[in-house]
């Protein structure tokens, strides 16, 4: 019986072409999806489950809340861990770790920048598994001056893992370290990588108050997490407010699986992701695999009546219900194998660029190869179950004797059911469309807005070398030599990469005289060509001048501060500055007001900001260069020879503060991408289905058409009569998809300070789009019929 | 064999009652061959479908070999004409999808005979009706006359007592028409019972009897 069924439904595949074509892939464009996206989630999910203890490790995270401000970091106090570790037996083992011990590595003739490399405690390789191809993993740091480097970087520097154990290496200004292993590169899915781990110096001794090393534990069983976790002010009790800190603080214990998608923090060791994403893919992935089996169910159900004479006649000789549900169900399962079969293929040819999109390294049997084909197996099964079954048991649900006289009896059920679904899709598309137009915009936005500074042809790199920072002035004068080069500016902090500007406490002038009460503001060290250089804009007042001796003691404030401060005028104004390693506080007079202008990327909000001179010449840690148009390989060329000139040890690397700051943007320029392909592909397999549901039912009314011809009806309108209905889908999908997206991309445009509207041009070009692919889809088959030679029709009747 | 009894049967259309079939008797015997006529809308086809039980009387008794026909569920008188009543039709009906060889076999097929068997029968009725050249070409590829011939063999594959033939030559040309009808009388000679739907006075002289039926009624 079943081979019968096969036969009739393999013919049945091969004698509707376009429909089998349709639908097979329709659904395999789906399934593609639907495996890629499992992947990637599969892998988001995934984070840090390669560490033996996975379960058992907790990171410790600090929150800390005072009167005017707060924090919250995933780092903690150096004397934390080890306090843990004797006041609580269920604690096993705690590992800290420090960034910073990165920088220029010499050996022999080589200069390797390397800065993805930490300090940790000789537990750091018993707390987390990283396989060893050479040394110990028990005693690889517990020396001082050892040093672990991954593969990648023992090849750069020896040529093979086995070579480079037991050798010395030096960072600069540092004595030389043993390599004491080397371990397998970093998976990507862990939540922070490395390109070296050191053991910290001989004499390390951090105190309570200082707040800048990674702490992690693990616990004898992970049960009792939410025991310790009770335990913990407690010892925040003891151990901190002894120590005279008056902050409100707290400690948090974070599962390791669930830092990568459930921690936002402060110094977040490395680039996270949110939960949210992980939603939002799944949800992505499980509607585009509903916009196919629609296609598959519409296209079934429509075709109804071509197989309704069959359907009568298997039952007069002898079928039941029960056989013409099978005869159908093999019928689907055959295309969705076939779907199956070409997503596999699909999937195999877009890994590589799924990859590129996302940025991961996912490969397509990820779960295994028998795990992957089981559930493809049963998602078919399940595909077959939602998409055959209803076509299978509406088509076997026929009365013979209208069946037999191609009487499809009542179908407005079966007909509304299908426009339903026919807006359904329709909805899910549009939404989608408006999702990628607004990610677009934003980036666009984001990309594109004035920032207050001219971020175009300016080059930035950072001063390593301690004589440099010292008296940068001859560095200026050499690079101004050159013509190119307009502007040459020194300051702090960084712009641009989001790295945390200082955030210092200051007190203000209020009422004639200084507020006791602190304001937090950053705190930007800067020379006199930093403002002119950045092409920032001065609202009030003047710039420094290094040749005047009273500048030392003078201030420029942005905007947003003297709108905080509620000052019209805001010259003259004084503000004590903090003391700090150089200097004892000081109170310093506001000289100049510059507008706003963005120092971080604009997810993030203009900050009141306080500009100063560099107190010590150590400060002047970031060079940046403004350069013309013209020629800009020779005139990096020229800074780069110059650079050497003062510190030849140190490898030049430089960036453009413009590709700093779209950096920030990265992960959601990746999301616009991935939003892109994806509303392409929703709409390319909305419109397969519209298409095969406009040939089938044009293919239906050819007769209607040749007779309405015949007596003078005119292309427009037949056209017209073709198209309606499903224009009239359409545009009722528009209308449900309008609210609706307009709510969601509202939820996703908050997480930016500076914003694009979700306006009614979006919503306008997302009709436009829409009307007009999914109207020349059903045009062009109502317009082919409408001009076919009405004889023609008539004649094959 | 079989006896209806004062059948009546209806539909609504408008708040008017139209009666397609009206008080009808009917009695046949084993071995009969007869033939239904009258003019087009007399009742002529809904009355072979009510005998064949694959539509619904409104009023009336049926008595199928000693079974209350009116009395049975749905499922019973399926059961019922799948075991006994061969179909012919008209427009042949034949799957398109499945080879001619194939369409015979289905419908043992779906009473779960055995492939050695099946063989075996198909093979018989091939051979029968002179088609075995022809068993896997599909039916587009046959003339009008070999398709009924086809039709009539799927419809006698499986034994039955009893066969309806609603117009069987209605699509042929009259060289056609005679062989089907010759094959007809054939078989009912062998003891099969016929009945058949025919506009032809020519083709109801081949039966035993005839009734005239006219709006619904029989009409003697």
């Amino acid at each position: 019986m079943i081979r019968n069924y096969l036969k009739t439904a393999w013919r049945n595949l091969l004698k509707t072409k376009i429909f089998s074509v349709i639908n097979i892939s329709g659904l395999a464009f789906g399934l593609t999806v639907f495996w890629l996206i499992a992947l990637f989630i599969t892998d988001e999910l995934n984070y840090d489950k390669y560490h033996e203890k996975a379960d058992r490790i907790f990171r410790l995270a600090s929150h800390g809340r005072w009167d005017g401000g707060s924090f919250d970091i995933a780092v903690t106090s150096g004397p934390t861990a080890a306090a843990l570790k004797n006041e609580y037996p269920e604690v096993e083992q705690t590992v800290r770790i420090a960034s910073g011990a990165g920088g220029v590595i010499l050996h022999q003739q080589n200069r390797l920048k390397a800065d993805a490399v930490f300090y940790a405690d000789s537990s750091f390789f018993c707390v987390f598994t990283y396989n060893f191809i050479a040394g110990n993993r028990l005693h690889a740091l517990t020396e001082p001056r050892s040093i672990v480097l991954t593969e990648d970087l023992a090849i750069k520097l020896f040529g093979s893992a086995e070579a480079a154990l037991n050798q010395f290496i030096r960072f600069r200004n540092d004595p030389p370290c043993r390599i004491t292993g080397v371990i397998e590169n970093v998976p990507g899915n862990s939540h922070f990588t490395f390109e070296a781990i050191r053991s910290f110096p001989k004499d390390f001794n951090p105190d309570w108050g200082n707040f800048y090393l990674y702490t992690y534990v693990v616990l004898k069983d992970a049960g009792n997490a939410a025991d310790l976790q009770k335990k913990l002010p407690a010892f925040v009790e003891k151990y901190f407010h002894s120590q005279g800190m008056e902050i409100e603080y707290s400690l948090e214990l974070q599962p390791l699986r669930s830092i990568h998608l459930q921690s936002d923090l402060g110094y977040e060791p490395g680039v996270n992701r949110s939960l949210k994403s992980v939603y939002t893919f799944s949800l992505i992935a499980l509607l585009i695999l509903v916009i196919a089996v629609i296609n598959y169910v519409n296209i079934t159900t429509a075709r109804a009546s071509v197989r309704l004479k069959e359907v009568a006649v298997r039952k007069i000789i002898g079928s039941d219900r029960k056989g013409l549900v099978n005869l159908f169900l093999t019928e689907s399962f055959l295309i969705i194998l076939c779907a199956v079969s070409l997503s596999m293929a699909l999937a195999w040819f877009l890994l590589p660029v799924f990859n590129h999109l996302t940025g991961k390294a996912l490969s397509l049997w990820d779960f295994g190869i028998p795990e992957t084909l089981l559930v493809l197996s049963a998602v078919s099964l399940l595909l077959n179950g939602i998409g055959g079954l209803y076509p299978a048991v509406f088509l076997s649900g026929f009365k013979i004797i209208p069946a037999l006289r191609n009487k499809m009896g009542n179908t407005s059920f079966q007909a509304l059911f299908r426009k339903s679904l026919v807006t359904l899709q329709f909805t899910i598309t549009t939404i989608m469309l408006v999702a990628t137009l607004v990610i677009y915009r934003q980036l666009h936005f984001m990309t594109h807005t004035d920032l207050g500074l001219d971020k175009n042809q300016l080059l930035t790199f950072s001063l390593d070398n301690r004589e440099t920072k010292i008296n940068p002035e001859e560095l200026r004068n050499e690079l101004l030599k050159k013509t190119a080069i307009t502007a040459v500016a020194f300051a702090g902090s960084p712009l641009g990469n989001n790295h945390v500007i200082d955030i210092k406490a200051f007190n203000v002038e209020k009422n004639g005289a200084i507020d006791p009460n602190i304001t937090l503001a950053n705190g930007l060290i800067m020379d006199d060509a930093y403002i002119p250089a950045m092409g920032i804009k001065m609202k009030q007042g003047r710039n420094f001048n290094r040749l005047l001796a009273t500048d030392s003691a003078s201030v420029i404030i942005n905007e947003a501060f003297a709108r905080e401060k509620g000052w019209e005028n805001a010259i003259g104004k004084r503000i004590e500055v903090p003391a700090d390693s150089n200097r004892r506080s000081l109170v310093k007079t506001v000289i100049g007001v510059t507008k706003d202008f963005h120092a971080y990327s604009l997810q993030h909000k203009i900050e009141p900001m306080i500009m100063e001179l560099p107190s010590s010449m150590s400060e002047k840690k970031n060079a940046y260069v403004r350069i013309s148009r013209q020629n800009i390989p020779e005139t990096i060329q020229y800074i780069q020879t110059t650079f050497q000139k003062f510190d030849p040890d140190t490898p030049f690397e430089y960036g453009f503060l413009d590709q700093s700051f779209r950096k920030q943007y990265e992960s959601e320029e990746r999301q616009g991408r991935l939003m892109l392909v994806f509303t392409g592909l929703a709409i390319t397999i909305a419109c397969l289905g519209l298409f095969g549901l406009i040939t089938f039912t044009t293919g239906q009314r050819i007769k209607e058409v040749g007779i309405r011809k015949v007596f003078g009806a005119s292309t427009g309108s037949l056209v017209k009569l073709l198209s309606l209905d499903l224009i009239r889908l359409v545009l009722l999908a528009l209308f449900i998809a309008f609210p609706v997206s307009w709510f969601v991309m509202n939820a996703w445009l908050e997480d930016f300070a500076y914003r694009v509207s979700v306006s009614w041009e979006i919503f306008l070009l997302a009709a436009c789009i829409g009307v007009l692919i999914m109207g020349l889809t059903i045009s062009y088959q109502a317009i082919r019929a409408a001009t076919a030679n009405p004889v023609k029709a008539l004649r094959n009747e | 064999m079989l006896e209806l009894k004062g059948i009546f049967k209806w539909v609504n259309t408008g708040g008017n009652r139209v009666f397609l079939l009206k008080d009808v008797d009917l009695s046949v015997k084993e071995g009969e061959f007869i033939s239904i006529m009258g003019p087009s809308g007399s009742g002529k086809s809904t009355l072979l479908n009510v005998i064949g039980m694959l539509d619904d009387f409104n009023e009336g008794e049926y008595t199928f070999l000693h079974e209350p026909v009116h009395t049975l569920k749905e499922k019973h008188r399926s059961a019922l004409y799948k075991q006994y009543i061969g179909f012919v039709f008209q427009a042949y009906h034949l799957i398109d999808e499945l080879t001619v060889y194939e369409n015979i076999e289905t419908p043992l097929l779906y009473q779960d005979i055995k492939s050695s068997e099946r063989k075996a029968l198909v093979a018989d009725m091939l051979d029968r009706f002179n088609i075995v050249g022809k068993k896997d070409l599909f039916p587009t590829q046959l003339s009008g006359g070999q398709q009924q011939l086809v039709g009539i063999a799927r419809a006698l594959i499986a034994k039955p007592r009893l066969l309806l033939a609603d117009e069987p030559t209605g699509n042929l040309n009259s060289k056609q028409g005679e062989e089907i009808m010759e094959l007809f009388s054939q078989l009912n000679k062998e003891g099969m019972t016929i009945i058949q739907v025919t506009h032809s006075e020519k083709n109801a002289s081949y039966g035993t009897r005839t009734i005239h039926l006219l709006d619904g009624r029989i009409d003697n």
